[in-house]
């Protein structure tokens, strides 16, 4: 079920209803049915499968925890099961048509008269964020970071909580599981909090987001053989806005609806593009899959033991100091922004990507020693000035179709020669720039402006109810299912 | 005050300001794409014996091909064209435009005279229209106008104009890389269904495609249309918010009718190459293609820059010789000054601007007249 409909709004006032009035166990089931109820407005056919990935992990965490911790190999066989079983589903259904056409063009290369056949194969959704959050699970038991749980329905509705399911975030069993067993005490507040929350999300997915959509398909479907580099920048700032916009609505239209029943689902953005750092950015934007990431592969790539029970919050790790090789860190580093890169989506684009952030990031590490020098002095608006446009371009090969359309993008930048024309609408530049001056003004406000006000009660309600009237207007007059959140896709 | 209750009230009091905004500031359903034109300027398309003998887009194509049939004149041209074609400027009781003028003065010869316009076309979707109206139903001469202003235009436009190449599985049957390209454009575009068009409903739940919920969202939505005035306003209300916008970006940045619009190198080269398509292809067919430049007003400083707007003429011109059977037209002066009209401002300054595109009926008149004396100079051509 798509979050920008009218039947979404239905199926969330039936929802937050039932779970206030419901008593205690069959609210567990309406939670673990819901969300059924929500994939299966997509595809009835793939329940199987998600369910499948979900009660298969469920017993294996049993399995896990059935076993004596001393015998470490024996319970490493029932982790392993769980992870061929998750990722082979991932790998059939994400990356068999990519290996394919690779192969194929391998083939084709050597002269090798083989093609193997495509298959049609339909990507699931959701299935890269399920398969994540049901793989930490077992993973956390196997180290001895959560108990097993012993109520499928209670660990299945973890798995299809609804407001997360398809586009995250990507939440951890530790979160989550003790949340929906036991309601808190009802407070109209969370609903208001909750549903203003949504409004918030759907204004930034209907409004912003859908109309930057058409603009973007314009000039990455264009021929970009006429572009200045100035064009590419504009398609790099436009796009990563249209990103950012379509990704944070959904984050906020998921804590928006966790909100409503009372259940607290962790920030998964906090503005990234006011980053002093790329190691800053990891840390603002998709911090749930950010902090996955560092848990469940980079830290143990290193070496290091994960001894912190992370709730998923990146702030609760602390970051002590690694006992581990420069040469080491740098190949978990390289490996693991790989793997992110390809989580993504099954194209070499992807790769590129995440190659990118890790060579920003391992720069950066080098480069240290002069953030070091200024201490604390060290000014904030020239780490931003380097991190904001570095970060905005990584998102050329995010869009772009293929390899040969990024470096020929890529190499515009690095061209003088192609900074003295523009070949795009005038308007482009207009909204992209726009863009910006309202994106900054609105964290300028936010974290400058806000607070002073809140001080005075009436003042604060009145510019709150002239946001909200507006956001109200421009959501009713833009909402419709045109167009599906760009991280469906992964 | 509890802080909670405030948050209540303040989301209660703006829910009611927003619906009363809604109501009563976009309740007026005048048609957002009439907004850009001036109110006096019109849209103007005939029907002859209930059959049409232009029509918009491709709306209707159905009657306007049994019209025809009907017709079964021994000669048919077609007339291709943007807004310029489809509006008349101050129209009048008795008014025609150009392609009516010729349909009358031509069909008592036994030639019948029809067109399919689109507002704003670009080449590439002339392209398209072309090849499917000439393969369908056999013409023996294509009046082209090439407008400069269009050729800042790119693609083909995925607002349904095109849909009735959707519904029948049309595609164009050459194996060249451009058609090829044109089909895939094509192939991408999204089939509305003709129920609800005028509502745009079914285009608004495309991302539901062939998934469980495009059922019920459809139901919901027509039962909110059903039950409700905003929900089914909505298209045009939002129709009215990105004028309004429009407006703002043209009073901030002094943007008006006469503003000069710079060639687009890109979507200037994209449009010539489909020209070029067009050409061939008529070649092919053994067409009579006549490009002309389309009149604009130029009693005033015009929106173009003059250099880059003479050497589109001479490429056109040039165009024009290399192939056989076509025949160039250069009409910009054609009609006069006090033909032409004012449309609505764009900007806040509430200030009617210069019409470049739209004429009056005299201005359709004469046009049509010096169509109808190329159509028997050429006529006779081997």
């Amino acid at each position: 079920m798509i979050f920008n409909s009218v039947t979404f709004g239905v199926f969330l006032a039936i929802s937050v209803l039932l779970y206030w009035i419901l008593p205690n166990r069959l609210r567990i089931w309406y939670v673990f049915l819901s969300g059924l109820v929500f994939y299966g407005f997509w595809k009835v056919e793939f329940i199987p499968l998600m369910l499948f990935t979900a009660f298969l992990d469920y017993f294996v965490a049993l399995k896990i925890e059935s076993i004596d911790p001393s015998l470490k190999s024996k319970r490493f066989k029932w982790l392993l099961l769980s992870f061929i079983a998750n990722f082979g589903l991932l790998i059939y259904f994400k990356y068999l048509l990519f290996f394919t056409n690779n192969l194929n063009d391998l083939f084709l290369f050597i002269g090798w008269e083989v093609n193997i056949p495509l298959m049609k194969i339909i990507l699931p959704l959701g299935i890269s964020f399920y398969t994540f959050e049901s793989v930490c699970y077992t993973v956390d038991v196997y180290r001895g970071h959560l108990k097993a749980n012993k109520d499928w329905v209670l660990y299945g509705s973890f798995i299809t909580f609804f407001p997360k399911l398809i586009a995250g975030p990507i939440l951890r069993a530790s979160e989550i599981l003790d949340q929906i067993k036991t309601r808190v005490d009802f407070k109209y507040s969370y609903l208001v909090d909750g549903f203003i929350r949504i409004l918030f999300g759907l204004c930034l997915k209907v409004v912003l987001a859908d109309n930057i959509s058409p603009l973007v398909d314009e000039i990455y479907t264009g021929n970009y053989s006429y572009y200045s580099a100035i064009d590419v920048w504009t398609m790099a700032f436009l796009f990563g806005f249209q990103i950012y916009f379509d990704f944070a609505a959904y984050s906020h239209i998921a804590i928006g609806c966790g909100k409503m029943l009372g259940i607290n689902i962790s920030e998964n953005f906090n503005y990234p593009y006011i980053a002093t750092s790329f190691k800053d950015f990891w840390k603002r934007w998709h911090i749930s899959l950010s902090s996955w990431i560092r848990d469940y592969l980079y830290l143990p790539l290193t070496g290091k033991k994960v001894m912190e029970k992370s709730s998923g919050n990146v702030k609760d790790i602390n970051e002590v100091d690694f006992e581990v090789s420069t040469s080491k860190k740098n190949r978990a580093l390289f490996i693991t922004w790989s793997i992110m890169g390809l989580w993504h989506g099954a194209n070499w684009t992807f790769l590129v990507w995440g190659l990118y952030h890790a060579t920003l990031i391992y720069f950066e590490r080098k480069f240290v020693f002069i953030r070091n020098l200024f201490g604390k002095k060290y000014p904030a608006i020239l780490g931003w000035g380097v991190t904001f446009p570095l970060a905005m371009l990584s998102w050329i090969p995010f869009r772009a179709q293929n390899l040969s359309e990024t470096f020929s993008l890529y190499s515009k930048v690095v061209n003088p020669g192609c900074y003295n024309f523009i070949s795009l609408r005038e308007n482009i530049y207009l909204i992209t720039f726009l863009i910006l001056i309202l994106f900054l003004f609105n964290y300028f406000y936010t974290f400058k402006i806000e607070s002073i006000i809140k001080k005075y009660i009436i003042l604060d309600s009145v510019i709150n109810i002239f946001k909200l009237t507006v956001v109200i207007i421009l959501t009713i007059t833009f909402l419709r299912p045109i167009s599906q959140f760009i991280y469906f896709q992964f | 005050m509890n802080k909670d209750l405030v948050k209540l009230l303040v989301l209660v009091v703006s829910f009611l300001f927003a619906m009363f905004i809604i109501q009563h500031y976009f309740s007026d359903k005048t048609r957002f794409e009439n907004l850009a034109l001036n109110e006096e300027t019109k849209e103007y398309l005939p029907i002859k014996d209930n059959f049409p003998i232009h029509i918009l887009k491709l709306e209707n194509f159905n009657k306007f091909h049994k019209g025809i049939i009907n017709r079964n004149l021994n000669e048919r041209i077609l007339f291709l064209g943007n807004s310029q074609t489809h509006s008349i400027n101050q129209l009048k009781p008795g008014d025609k435009n150009y392609v009516e003028y010729a349909f009358d003065s031509l069909s008592k010869m036994g030639t019948d005279a029809v067109c399919v316009s689109m507002p704003n076309i670009n080449l590439q979707e002339t392209y398209l229209a072309y090849k499917f109206l000439s393969d369908t139903i056999g013409f023996q001469q294509i009046y082209i106008p090439v407008f400069y202003d269009d050729l800042r235009e790119d693609g083909i436009r995925d607002d349904g104009s095109f849909n009735h190449l959707k519904e029948i599985g049309y595609s164009i049957k050459l194996q060249d890389a451009f058609s090829n390209k044109i089909n895939k454009i094509l192939d991408g575009l999204k089939q509305t269904s003709t129920l609800n068009q005028g509502s745009g409903n079914n285009q608004d739940i495309k991302a539901l495609n062939e998934t469980t919920q495009e059922v019920v969202e459809e139901y919901f939505n027509n039962q909110l249309i059903e039950h409700t005035e905003v929900w089914d306003n909505r298209a045009e209300i939002r129709g009215r918010l990105f004028f309004e916008l429009y407006k703002l970006r043209n009073s901030l940045f002094n943007i008006n009718a006469q503003t000069k619009r710079k060639k687009i190198k890109s979507r200037y080269d994209a449009n010539i190459l489909a020209l070029i398509n067009i050409l061939e292809d008529g070649q092919r067919k053994n067409l009579k293609i006549i490009l002309y430049i389309p009149p604009i007003r130029k009693d005033v400083e015009f929106p173009y820059v003059k250099e880059e707007y003479n050497n589109f003429k001479k490429e056109i011109k040039s165009l024009a010789k290399k192939y056989n059977k076509v025949y160039y037209e250069d009409l910009d002066s054609l009609v006069a000054g006090k033909y032409w009209g004012f449309k609505s401002s764009t900007t806040f300054n509430g200030k009617a601007e210069y019409d470049f595109m739209h004429f009056q009926n005299q201005g359709h008149r004469i046009l049509s007249d010096t169509l109808i004396g190329i159509y028997h100079k050429i006529k006779n051509d081997i």
